[in-house]
């Protein structure tokens, strides 16, 4: 196909420029005097003009080794990406875009350049997108073939392992449940911090709302206030709950050979399909909820020219309960090693080093207090360093018990287990020797002393890096660990 | 191991040294120019801001020396090792086959020594050498760049 334009569906998202557009107007047309409905209406001409042109301007080529996208309206740009090149395509359909055949296609690559580079194709034919999978997938075996032929020695173990893997774990299909949708609402903290964030970007004028509509309503004594505060919080929790099934809905998780394959989405459709040698990291997350009712999360990290949550991280398993863990990670991940040989956990001195590391902070308050003298506010102050004290040392206490790093053995195929804990929350990434970028190894004098150390890794994620680390582990220990990355 | 070129030290003084020339004449200036402002509290910012990084800077100048002895890098047949300090220790290594470009930089003090910076990059990550001499870093670019390839193709 040489040259194709988009369909016309893609002006579809650029109603958005309209209303920007009129906005503009508005706020320049009054310093230099001119009415504000005519300025707007050129302007809208002219986006709609620029519109037009980038759609005519952008066209693409799908050849035999490559795509070609050529775009540009005064500055020309033409974009080559091997098909051996593509890390991941990515799906999406609008629902509006759905009776037309239409869909999104995003095209991950891995380059290291930043966003202006990505590939997006917004609005093509269903069937582009697959032709495009198929070369991909043809490109990718290829490449492997290519390797083969090499190394005659090497294909035959290869083979075989793969042969084994493929009768084991040919497919396996994992679809969220309503309850699943709402224990993974009602056990993450998300919530909550959303809230925080709402009423912190509107200058708490949403909970000065609030509270207008509790006085109004209720008058004010404390019982009201509580079931009004608890009113406020399964309203929130609601929401969210809706805002997940939009997100979550028919969620499906495909293992087809080495492919994974993952489909989500009420309003718009998210289709990824990539190669499992692709994923940079599995994830395994928990928190303190998590811990009580035995269910995580698993996330994969991909690599991805964006630097945005949906395309360099992704929710796999949004719920996995303890005990199908083993077998679910061996349905899905069966490359992954589950066991590890070694493995060393922070030592117990490390909670004080933990607390002491965050707790410093609360020296300024009695410093403040001795400075200004005791007021109103030293004593707000106060609750909120006992607060503080509390949780601080809860959470050095978490960061402890979950602090551990192992391997699963001691050859470069070999998978490293590093487990943190921050807010209450445990990451538990698995990292093969080759997907690791870099290590390091700190240790100053007095932890040495101490015969401590850390140990931090960095993956790539999305185009930049993820920082994975563990603190405050056995000296010995962490030499291993570099010891086995540096072989 | 090796070490850095002795003359580096060189380079982290001046740098040092022009550092808290810059730092000083700022400071002062805005110390003089906050004066004529009657804003209460905030004519004691510069002042007390400056001298703090005034003795950051004047820490780094003393500590050339401490810097110098614990700065080490290798380059092994399939990795790169990256070693800092001593009170704070901390070890680097980045295998020869997650490289993705070796990058070489001059400025202004470094090409006064005929020394250049080495910017190690992976797809995730940087790492940098701060100072090697200029037949090191052709030696050290071309070295690592075939190594990488190598690694690679044989991966």
């Amino acid at each position: 196909m040489q040259d194709k334009h988009l369909s016309p569906l893609s002006f579809l998202p650029h109603y958005a420029d309209i209303p920007v557009a009129m906005f503009l107007a508005s706020f320049i047309a009054d310093p230099i005097h001119l009415n504000g409905y005519q300025l707007g209406t050129v302007f809208v001409i002219i986006t709609v003009i620029w519109d037009i042109l980038a759609y005519r301007c952008f066209t693409y080529s799908i050849e035999d080794k490559q795509i070609l996208i050529k775009k540009g309206v005064i500055f020309k740009k033409v974009i080559h990406i091997p098909y051996a090149r593509i890390q991941s395509i990515e799906h999406s359909q609008f629902f509006l875009f759905k009776p037309f055949d239409v869909e999104k296609l995003q095209i991950n690559n891995a380059s290291k350049s930043g966003s202006h580079n990505q590939v997006v194709l917004s609005a093509v034919k269903t069937y582009v997108g697959a032709i495009l999978e198929e070369k991909h997938k043809k490109y990718q075996n290829q490449a492997v073939v290519e390797e083969v032929v090499e190394h005659p020695e090497v294909e035959k173990i290869n083979d075989k392992a793969e042969e084994e893997a493929i009768k084991d774990n040919d497919y396996a299909q994992y679809k969220i449940s309503t309850k699943d949708i709402a224990l993974y609402t009602f056990t993450s903290f998300r919530v909550f911090i959303k809230m925080l964030l709402i009423v912190h970007i509107t200058n708490g004028a949403v909970l000065d709302f609030a509270i207008s509509i509790y006085q109004k309503a209720f008058g004010s004594n404390m019982v009201s206030l509580i079931a009004f505060s608890i009113m406020v919080i399964i309203i929130a929790l609601l929401l969210s709950f809706i805002y997940t099934m939009f997100q979550f809905y028919d969620f499906t998780l495909v293992k087809e050979g080495k492919y994974l394959e993952y489909e989500k989405g009420l309003f718009t459709r998210n289709k990824v399909r990539l190669s499992t040698d692709r994923i940079q990291s599995v994830l395994v997350e928990q928190n303190l909820m998590g811990k009580l009712l035995k269910i995580m999360t698993v996330k994969i990290i991909m690599a991805s020219d964006g630097n945005d949550e949906e395309s360099s991280q992704a929710v796999v398993l949004p719920i996995l309960n303890s005990h199908k863990y083993t077998e679910m990670m061996n349905d899905f991940f069966e490359w992954i090693p589950l066991k590890t040989v070694e493995k060393f956990n922070s030592r117990k001195r490390s909670i004080w080093l933990f607390f002491r590391n965050f707790d410093w902070i609360l020296l300024i308050i009695p410093i403040v207090i001795y400075f200004v003298g005791w007021t109103t506010l030293s004593d707000s102050l106060v609750v909120i360093g006992v607060f503080t004290f509390f949780y601080t040392l809860g959470n050095a206490y978490f960061k402890c018990r979950v602090t551990s790093i192992g391997l699963t053995g001691d050859t470069k195929d070999d998978y490293l287990v590093v487990s943190n804990g921050f807010l209450f929350k445990q990451r538990t990434y698995y990292v093969g020797w080759h997907e690791i970028q870099s290590m390091r190894f700190e240790s100053s004098v007095f932890m040495k002393k101490n015969n401590l150390a850390h140990i931090v890794i960095r993956i790539r994620k999305g185009d930049s890096a993820q920082t994975a680390a563990v603190h405050y582990i056995d000296y010995n220990g962490a030499q291993k660990i570099y010891d086995w990355y540096r072989q | 191991m090796k070490k850095l070129p002795e003359s580096v030290k060189t380079v982290w003084l001046y740098s040092a040294i022009i550092t808290i020339i810059v730092e000083i004449i700022i400071f002062t200036a805005a110390t003089i120019g906050v004066k004529y402002l009657d804003w209460k509290y905030v004519s004691y910012i510069p002042p007390v801001l400056g001298t703090l990084l005034v003795l950051v800077a004047l820490f780094d100048m003393i500590s050339i020396p401490y810097r110098y002895a614990f700065h080490q890098y290798a380059i092994h047949e399939d990795r790169v090792e990256i070693k800092n300090g001593f009170i704070f220790r901390e070890q680097a290594t980045v295998p020869i086959a997650r490289i993705q470009n070796v990058d070489i930089e001059q400025g202004p003090i470094l090409r006064h020594k005929n020394l250049y910076k080495i910017s190690i990059y992976t797809s995730a990550d940087s790492h940098e050498i701060a100072a090697v001499t200029k037949e090191e870093s052709e030696n050290i670019k071309t070295q690592v760049m075939r190594l990488a390839m190598e690694a690679r193709n044989a991966r």
